[in-house]
């Protein structure tokens, strides 16, 4: 195999990158000049090294804790419980939530050998002990891994008496949080429905 | 709705071609192994993009070729569209008018097609699980939902299942709920749904059939008709060790059963090949029928080699009983005579190794 043939068959690993997107990339990278490759280069080798995830949330981030977890104007009274670092940001942006989040690092899935202890709950529940959390919104995908999960959470916080929510609403089932509009996020967020704890 | 055009490329032994279907009914008559199931096929996997006859999509490419492509042009009402299917290695994309589509289940709203074929015979005396995919299929044409219930409901049984093989009981019982929930909604649909069914196979099986006698048929759920989701859930909590042990679930409506009962008497087990094979063809006619009744459009119909094997009072019978529908399609044996069937606006082509010769 040559070496363009070996980028070929490593570009079409990424995410949404087909086999002749990534020859197409290969061939750009082939014409691109000297410095833009190297700082690509780099970026991606320092990627591991430089972000780590925030001991607090589970947030990506490059100082710890993260922006979010640090920032003193943000409600600590609530959290929003995520299945990915990338939902944190997908949230973010519709600026209807002020509150601090919660990263699960996946869901639950026996299929896949995720069970509870595979995901970030006992940190969950140490924060809802300890800081003062008042409110849990939970935010996990509306697939039947993220559902579930959900419940999981809903019934690890029953009697810890924190109002638990599910943001549900609004979101194509089957979906990803990462691909739901702004807009459609923004509503389920205000019309959260409370669970009963 | 009806195809106005078909176009084939590198798919199965077909020649690369563009084909004319603008008529009421098409004939495509050839010798077995010659393509004009193919040609059906390709129509269908325009509607669904899947096969009939297979899972494996690459069995659709031409040998020793990695990509081909079907494209159909169709009328829907005041609607016209187009259909682009191709099949590039492993990957698989349909386009409807130009637009990706996601979820194979947003290609129903556009173009439905009942195929009648020789695996029909499976729905009545195939497995429980032929039986109920009749059922499923019945019931999806006209209710995404339903798709979607059913697609929730399996994932959530792999889940459980899987739980169950590593003896996860807070996981099993999470699930349980769940199970409970979507099953019960499953169930009471099908109970529904088969009573509506019958309404209309019940008439007409009298009619075709000449035979003495009402056939029912019937539905059997797995779980107690009318229970509500917490009887359920003690019911799976009960059996936790039994399924265990056998590793998956043991009750739900995947277990559930469709029988076909004449005079109170389980007729899949008295009839004749040729009575099965003709109640097949009658509950194929109820779905179009039902299709119909439940969203007011009308259905294509495919029909694959099986008016041959029926007498000739019964053909006509059949004939007569299939429901109104903008495009028929038919495949013939050339020995047949198909030439009765036929008006003067029924495009005839004879199919011969692969390509249409006239
Ligand atoms: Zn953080």
């Amino acid at each position: 195999m040559t070496t363009l043939d070996l980028l070929v068959q490593n570009l079409s690993r990424l995410p949404g990158i087909g086999r002749k997107s990534a020859s197409r990339i290969a061939y750009y990278l082939l014409k691109a000049d000297r410095s833009y490759l190297a700082t690509v280069a780099r970026q991606i080798a320092e990627l591991p090294d430089r972000i780590r995830s925030c001991s607090v949330c589970g947030n990506y981030t490059e100082e710890d804790p993260c922006s979010v977890c640090a920032d003193p104007r943000r409600d600590r009274t609530v959290l929003c419980v995520v299945e990915q670092p990338q939902d944190v940001q997908t949230i973010d942006a519709t600026n209807e939530y002020h509150g601090l989040f919660h990263v699960l690092q996946g869901v639950l899935s026996p299929i896949d050998g995720m069970g509870p202890e595979k995901l970030n709950l006992a940190g969950l529940l140490e924060r809802v002990r300890r800081e003062g959390v008042r409110e849990v919104i939970i935010a996990t995908n509306p697939t039947v891994e993220g559902d579930t999960t959900g419940l999981y959470v809903v019934r690890l916080l029953k009697g810890s008496g924190v109002a638990v929510s599910r943001l549900a609403s609004g979101l194509p089932v089957g979906g990803d949080l990462e691909y739901a509009d702004r807009t459609t996020l923004a509503r389920s967020l205000k019309g959260r429905t409370p669970l009963s704890t | 709705m009806s195809f106005r055009t078909l176009r084939t490329f590198h798919y199965r032994n077909l020649a690369d071609a563009e084909i004319e279907l603008s008529a009421p009914e098409i004939f495509f008559v050839g010798e077995n192994g010659q393509g004009k199931t193919n040609l059906l096929e390709a129509i269908y996997f325009l509607c669904f993009g899947a096969s009939f006859r297979t899972r494996a999509d690459s069995l659709l490419l031409r040998h020793g070729e990695r990509e081909m492509s079907l494209q159909g042009a169709y009328v829907a009402g005041a609607e016209r569209g187009e259909i682009l299917a191709k099949i590039d290695g492993a990957a698989k994309e349909i386009r409807l008018n130009g637009k990706v589509v996601r979820d194979r289940k947003e290609l129903l709203a556009a173009s439905p097609c009942i195929v009648f074929s020789h695996d029909d015979l499976l729905f009545v005396s195939g497995s429980p699980e032929e039986r109920r995919r009749f059922l499923n299929q019945t019931m999806s044409l006209h209710d995404p939902l339903f798709i979607d219930l059913l697609r929730r409901y399996h994932r959530l049984l792999k889940l459980r299942n899987a739980a169950l093989r590593e003896r996860r009981r807070d996981l099993v019982e999470l699930y349980d709920g769940e199970l409970a929930e979507s099953g019960l909604s499953i169930q009471e649909r099908r109970e529904r749904a088969s009573g509506e069914f019958n309404e209309i196979f019940r008439p007409l099986f009298r009619s075709i059939s000449g035979l003495d006698g009402e056939l029912d048929l019937r539905y059997a759920p797995s779980w107690r008709r009318g229970a509500r989701p917490e009887e359920i859930r003690s019911l799976l909590g009960s059996r936790y060790e039994t399924d265990c042990e056998l590793g998956t679930t043991s009750s739900g409506p995947h277990r559930d059963r469709l029988h076909f009962s004449l005079a109170g008497r389980d007729f899949s087990k008295s009839a004749s090949t040729g009575q099965l094979r003709l109640m097949s063809l009658i509950l194929r006619i109820c779905q179009a029928s039902y299709f119909s009744k439940a969203t007011g459009r009308k259905p294509l119909l495919l029909l694959d080699d099986v008016l041959l094997e029926l007498d000739p009072v019964r053909r006509e019978r059949f004939i007569g009983a299939l429901p109104a529908s903008d495009q028929v399609v038919y495949t013939f044996l050339p020995d047949e005579r198909y030439a009765a069937f036929r008006s003067s606006s029924t495009i005839v082509y004879r199919v011969e190794k692969g390509a249409i010769i006239g």
